[in-house]
C-alpha cells in the first residue's frame, strides 16, 4: 500500500511540470499578442549583440517569441534556430528525469546511449551555430 | 559514484535568459560530465561537473549584472535625453 501510495505521489510530481507547460501554452495561445506587445515593449534587447557585436545563441529569441505568437513558423526558425533542437533537448531531459522518478530502481541501457547521442549532437549544434552566426552575422 | 549532479538544464537557461556565450561553455562541460557519468569514468566526471557548475554559475551571475547595468546605463541615457528636450521623461 505504501509502495503504491509513493508511486502515485511520484506520478504526481512527474506530471506537474506537463500541467503548468499546458496552463503557459493556453495562456499563450490564448493572450499572444499581449504576450508579444509585452516582450516588444519591455525587453531591453541583448547588451552583448549591442556593445560587443557577438552573437550568442539567444540572441533573436525575442524576435522568435513575437513571432511565435503571431503563428509565423518560418519566422522563428529565421530569427533563432537554436530554439528547436533546444526545446527538444529539454524534453528528453524531462523524459530522463520523469523515468529517474517513476522506476528509480530500473535502468535503461538503450535510452542512456540515445540521451548521450542527441546531447553531443546538440551540444555540437551549439558551438558550430554560434560560430556560423558570428561570421556570417545572421 | 554517488548521485549525479546535472547542470545541463540550468546551463541552457542561463545561456538563453543571460545571453553571454559562456554558457555554451556551461553546456559543453554538462554534455561532457553526462557522457563521462554514463561510461563510469568517476574522475572525469567530476572534473567536467564542477566545471559545468562554475561556468554556469559565472555566466548567471554576469549575465545578470551586465543587464541590470545596461538597463541602468539606457534608463539614464533616456532620462537625460528627456532634460534635454524640456520635460521629464515618461516611463
Amino acid at each position: 500500500m505504501a509502495e503504491r501510495f509513493e508511486f502515485l505521489r511520484r506520478g504526481l510530481l512527474v506530471l506537474l511540470p506537463l500541467v503548468v507547460l499546458a496552463l503557459a501554452g493556453t495562456a499563450l495561445f490564448l493572450y499572444g499578442d499581449f504576450f508579444a506587445d509585452a516582450v516588444k515593449r519591455f525587453s531591453p534587447g541583448c547588451v552583448f549583440r549591442k556593445w560587443l557585436h557577438i552573437y550568442c545563441p539567444g540572441c533573436g529569441g525575442t524576435r522568435a517569441f513575437v513571432a511565435l505568437m503571431q503563428g509565423e513558423w518560418l519566422a522563428v526558425l529565421k530569427y533563432n534556430a537554436w530554439w528547436l533542437p533546444t526545446a527538444c533537448i529539454l524534453v528528453v531531459e524531462y523524459i530522463d528525469w520523469a523515468l529517474g522518478k517513476l522506476f528509480p530502481q530500473r535502468d535503461f541501457p538503450l535510452w542512456r546511449k540515445l540521451r548521450i547521442k542527441l546531447l553531443v549532437a546538440y551540444a555540437a549544434f551549439t558551438v558550430l551555430y554560434v560560430i556560423a552566426r558570428n561570421i556570417w552575422r545572421f | 559514484m554517488g548521485k549525479k549532479r546535472d547542470y545541463l538544464v540550468w546551463s541552457i537557461l542561463s545561456t538563453l535568459f543571460c545571453c553571454l556565450p559562456l554558457g555554451i561553455v556551461a553546456i559543453v562541460y554538462s554534455v561532457k560530465a553526462n557522457s563521462a557519468y554514463d561510461a563510469g569514468n568517476a574522475e572525469e566526471y567530476a572534473k567536467a561537473a564542477d566545471k559545468a557548475k562554475f561556468w554556469t554559475i559565472l555566466s548567471a551571475v554576469l549575465g545578470f549584472i551586465i543587464s541590470a547595468l545596461a538597463v541602468l546605463v539606457q534608463g539614464a541615457m533616456l532620462f537625460a535625453l528627456g532634460l534635454e528636450e524640456g520635460g521629464p521623461v515618461v516611463y
